[in-house]
């Protein structure tokens, strides 16, 4: 067993402490939950959503929606993945509700404009490089970010748990509910997509 | 390999999915295809820059908000709240107020109202014919009905009209002498103008009658007369009549077999021609005209009587003509 395997294992028997905790009413084991899980699941729907308003409201019915099911949770899988999947399903309704939105931003090369979101976002340290780096880093994400909203749905999500995640072929499918294949297929069409659209930038 | 297989595969690739011997032919086509090659450190770097991203941090009230929205009963619930609890007052107050609307609209829908249809420029002929009606007839109409056609007032004048324009029967009859007409003397009906008679049999003899006055006497109009009366006729003088043209008498009886018919007499008429004759136009419910034949026959020879009309509902009018012999 390798040390992420083991760190995964251990991580993993926490989580079921902390859900059969939850189960049994304890609040202050979910909030434990979801101080972990926070981040993965809030940038998992900023990477799908592309607007941060909108990714702090999904990710908080996430979460809610955790709270509201927790009981049925039997510890047939991973705790993680069983959230990720709740995750994963509520960004794809929202983004079917918000299909129009995800049509109307276009990557444009000629004329970038200004970066959005993230530059309200991002902090800037002060141990960071000079501030045209940063301003350069940060349209560098947004333009990376708008070619990701551009992706089909389906071909964004499995993206975003591979590259940007790091979830496993395994888990994705579980999350996603895609066969193993599908979801190879998928990722490789979404890759050089991105990269037919990011060239020059990447 | 063809690089069209080589690019699909890249991705796998990259993870180290593929088995070994994809592995290989991939790697072999590699060593001897420079845009693949490209083609692959390409999506290496992307794999990598989207490994990089920047993560974007959460609000850093995002717990307490998720709090507020698990403390928050929904909107639903606070609808439902508001409608049910407490349950033991508030469901029963809106059973009680269901019932009342249900009952509401039960009297608005299921309580037939007349429908009253009134064809244009009606309501002026109304006021017009209202008009004319004498200020006795007329009915006072409240304001609220006012814009109802009164049928009734209309359809009564339109009777009336239909009275007045009535035609009425044509009846002569031949008063015969009495009493010294005999009293085997048959009633025959003749055809016009001839007043030639024909014998016809009668089950019984013809009663004239006795003369008595208009206050009448309640005989029936379908009693079989009666035997003659022993005892002769008062004189025409005695019932205070005049003896000339015998005229009084017959008139007397006329206007006697009308009441006792339920009819009643509307004129009189002398004749203009100098002739003996009087006019006597007179009203008469329609089923009891037979009867009122019947009985004209008992006082002389009936000249063409009508045939009873078909509808024996209603009145009809008759002129009758009394000839008197000389």
């Amino acid at each position: 067993m390798t040390e992420a395997d083991s760190k995964s294992k251990n991580a993993a028997h926490d989580d079921d402490g902390l859900v059969l905790s939850c189960q049994k009413g304890d609040r202050g084991a979910f909030d434990a939950l979801v101080i972990k899980y926070r981040e993965g699941i809030f940038n998992l729907c900023y990477r799908l959503l592309g607007d941060y308003q909108e990714a702090n409201d999904t990710a908080q019915e996430v979460f809610l929606k955790a709270y509201r099911s927790i009981k049925s949770f039997r510890f047939e899988a991973k705790f993680s993945t069983w959230l990720y999947t709740i995750g994963v399903n509520t960004c794809r309704n929202r983004l079917k509700s918000l299909e129009y939105r995800q049509r109307e931003r276009t990557v444009s090369f000629e004329n970038p404009g200004k970066p959005k979101n993230i530059e309200s976002v991002l902090e800037i340290e002060e141990n960071e490089a000079s501030p045209a780096i940063q301003v350069e880093r940060k349209e560098r994400m947004q333009w990376i970010q708008d070619a990701i909203n551009s992706l089909p749905n389906d071909r964004k999500t499995v993206l975003t748990l591979r590259d940007i995640q790091g979830f496993s072929y395994e888990e994705i499918s579980d999350m996603t509910g895609l066969n193993l294949g599908t979801v190879k297929s998928k990722l490789s069409r979404a890759r050089r997509d991105l990269r037919e659209k990011l060239r020059g930038l990447v | 390999m063809e690089c069209k297989e080589s690019k699909e595969l890249l991705s796998e690739y990259i993870d180290g999915l593929l088995d070994g011997g994809t592995r290989a032919r991939v790697e072999e086509h590699l060593d001897s295809c420079g845009g693949c090659r490209d083609e692959l450190a390409s999506l290496k770097t992307l794999v990598s820059e989207l490994g990089s991203l920047d993560i974007v941090p959460a609000p850093e009230d995002f717990l307490r908000q998720i709090h507020e929205r698990l403390d928050t009963p929904s909107r639903l619930s606070r609808i439902l709240r508001t409608l049910f609890v407490p349950f033991r007052i508030k469901i029963p107050l809106e059973f009680a107020g269901a019932a009342v609307v249900a009952l509401l609209l039960g009297f608005v829908f299921l309580v037939e109202t007349p429908v009253i249809y009134r064809a244009p420029g009606t309501q002026d002929k109304l006021d017009e014919r209202l008009a004319r009606k004498p200020a006795s007839t007329r009915q006072t109409i409240p304001s609220k009905e006012e814009s109802l056609p009164s049928f009734t007032s209309e359809a009564e004048e339109t009777v009336g009209k239909n009275k007045q324009k009535r035609v009425p029967i044509e009846l002569a009859l031949l008063i015969k002498k009495f009493p010294e007409e005999e009293a085997s003397k048959t009633l025959t009906f003749v055809d016009a103008p001839s007043l030639q008679t024909k014998a016809r049999k009668k089950s019984s003899r013809d009663k004239v009658g006795t003369a008595e006055g208009l206050a009448g006497r309640a005989e029936s109009l379908d009693r079989a007369p009666a035997a003659e009366p022993a005892s002769p006729a008062p004189s025409l003088e005695a019932q205070g009549l005049s003896a000339e043209g015998d005229e009084a008498f017959p008139i007397h009886k006329v206007t006697e077999i009308v009441g006792l018919a339920g009819g009643e007499i509307l004129e009189v008429h002398d004749a203009i021609d100098g002739a003996a004759t009087r006019s006597i136009l007179l009203n008469i419910p329609a089923h009891r005209y037979p009867d009122l034949l019947e009985k004209l026959g008992t006082l002389g020879i009936l000249q063409n009587p009508d045939s009873p009309p078909q509808d024996l509902t209603g009145d009809l009018q008759v002129r009758l003509r009394l000839l008197f012999p000389k």
